[in-house]
């Protein structure tokens, strides 16, 4: 069996979607776990089992706890002996995955960005090193547990597939780590998922100062793109928001387009633009590292082009 | 306790702010307790002068690793080989008609 966990449905959708081409190849059973619904729609995905977890004494679904993600997963591999558990590499799944494996004693690999069977043997391939390597790995032991990014996968429907729904009713309370919630606060709603935008034009350092952003907001406009930036405008210098970070430590993104604007273009910034369509770059030293990662290059002042090219795009 | 972005020690137990998905969740419990932070939890402070000399008299203790253990075999590590384009244009014209090429494709 390959059994599948997200918290968030949207992930755990295109995980199955995965799950499904490796579950045909290899003759495996797919199933995946609800947490609060859409049990139709996961089977559409591609589960042939859904365990839907609920609680027991109420029927409001609290907000679920890696503790009880841990125990109820825990569970269901006692009783299903899943060969492959895949887990959504969201915050909650980058802790819930490791913690069963070491439980387990088995091995744990995260943010895998392709997977193949090999009868029962999974095969995973996930970037090592600072973004700059490729590694291939296999498990020793069995289940064989890996996490999944989101969007790394397109998602795959089909409304006429059946699948068995299992509910299941628990506590849906931890019995463990002595840790207690005290106070949860909503974060304001993000006003921009970046991961979400089809054309992002990204500022770099090769930006002198704040106010020049201006610059790099005016081309978004006119393209209808979302702003982006490197390490160095969110982190050090903080004039733009974490949001809007992408890179290795920030937000890997896919869009259509990638505008890169005096950006160096070092390997950590390229391991979060890898899977863009097409990118752009605008860079004064034409010995940018960007240009060897771009499908269109510009060599020049971004205070010359930028301006030009707004006023251009502008017109049409 | 997970992504802690601040971290208060009070007597016999720790109150923790974690940086989860979509809030922020105030959570306590006894020590001893395994916390694990995000970057916002310091600055860290640039030494001092006298600091910096001072380090250089401090022990290092050497631990030898451990075998670790991790249940997975690399097969292959392989350089990630990106294959653009790379085409160099000379004009912001050229350079504007392919953002409004790449912008109508977008979809
Ligand atoms: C563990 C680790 C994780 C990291 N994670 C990330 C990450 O997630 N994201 C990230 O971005 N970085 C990350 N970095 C940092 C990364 O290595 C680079 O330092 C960073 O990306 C550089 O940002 P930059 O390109 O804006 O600045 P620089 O490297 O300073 O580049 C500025 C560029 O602007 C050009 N320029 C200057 N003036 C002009 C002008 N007038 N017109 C046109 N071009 C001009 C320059 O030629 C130069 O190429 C990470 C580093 C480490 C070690």
């Amino acid at each position: 069996m390959i059994l599948i966990f997200s918290e968030d449905n949207e992930i755990a959708f295109e995980i199955l979607s995965k799950a499904r081409e490796l579950a045909e190849s290899s003759g495996s059973e797919l199933a995946s776990i609800s947490f609060g619904g859409g049990e139709n729609a996961h089977v559409a995905f591609g589960a042939s089992r859904v365990f839907s977890i609920q609680p027991r004494d109420s029927s409001i679904m609290p907000s679920l706890q890696a503790d009880t993600a841990v125990e109820v997963i825990s569970g269901l591999i006692d009783q299903y002996r899943p060969e492959t558990l895949l887990i959504g590499s969201t915050k909650l799944g980058r802790e819930v995955a490791p913690r069963i494996a070491q439980q387990l004693g088995v091995g744990c690999a995260t943010d895998c960005i392709d997977f193949s069977l090999d009868r029962e043997q999974l095969i995973v391939k996930r970037f090592v090193l600072g973004g700059r390597f490729i590694s291939t790995q296999k498990f020793l032991r069995k289940p064989q547990i890996a996490t999944v990014p989101p969007k790394k996968f397109e998602k795959k429907i089909n409304g006429s597939r059946k699948g068995e729904i299992i509910i299941i009713k628990t506590s849906l309370k931890p019995s463990g780590t002595g840790v207690q919630v005290v106070e949860t606060k909503k974060k304001a709603a993000q006003e921009l998922k970046i991961e979400d935008a089809n054309i992002i034009v990204s500022a770099g350092r090769g930006i002198k100062k704040k106010e020049d952003l201006r610059l790099i907001e005016e081309l978004a406009q006119v393209t209808g793109s979302a702003v982006g930036c490197s390490r160095s405008i969110a982190a050090d210098l903080k004039w733009l928001s974490e949001e809007h970070w992408i890179g290795l430590s920030g937000h890997k993104v896919k869009p259509k387009l990638y505008i890169a604007i005096g950006i160096s273009g070092q390997v950590q910034h390229i391991a979060g633009i890898r899977d863009s369509r097409t990118i752009v770059a605008i860079n004064n030293d034409p010995n940018a590292p960007i240009f060897k990662a771009c499908d269109y290059g510009m060599v020049g002042d971004l205070y010359d082009i930028v301006p030009k090219l707004v006023a251009i795009l502008k017109k049409s | 306790m997970t992504y802690a972005r601040k971290i208060e020690l009070t007597d016999g137990s720790v109150v923790v702010e974690r940086d989860i998905e979509k809030a922020y969740e105030v959570a306590t419990a006894k020590l001893p307790v395994l916390v694990t932070v995000t970057k916002e939890i310091n600055e860290p402070r640039i030494p001092t002068l006298l600091q910096i000399l001072g380090a250089s008299k401090k022990k290092i203790q050497d631990i030898s690793p451990l075998k670790p253990d991790a249940g997975i075999e690399t097969l292959s590590i392989l350089a990630v080989d990106m294959k653009r384009k790379e085409v160099m244009l000379k004009d912001v014209e050229t350079l504007a008609k392919i953002i409004i090429a790449e912008k109508q494709g977008e979809k």
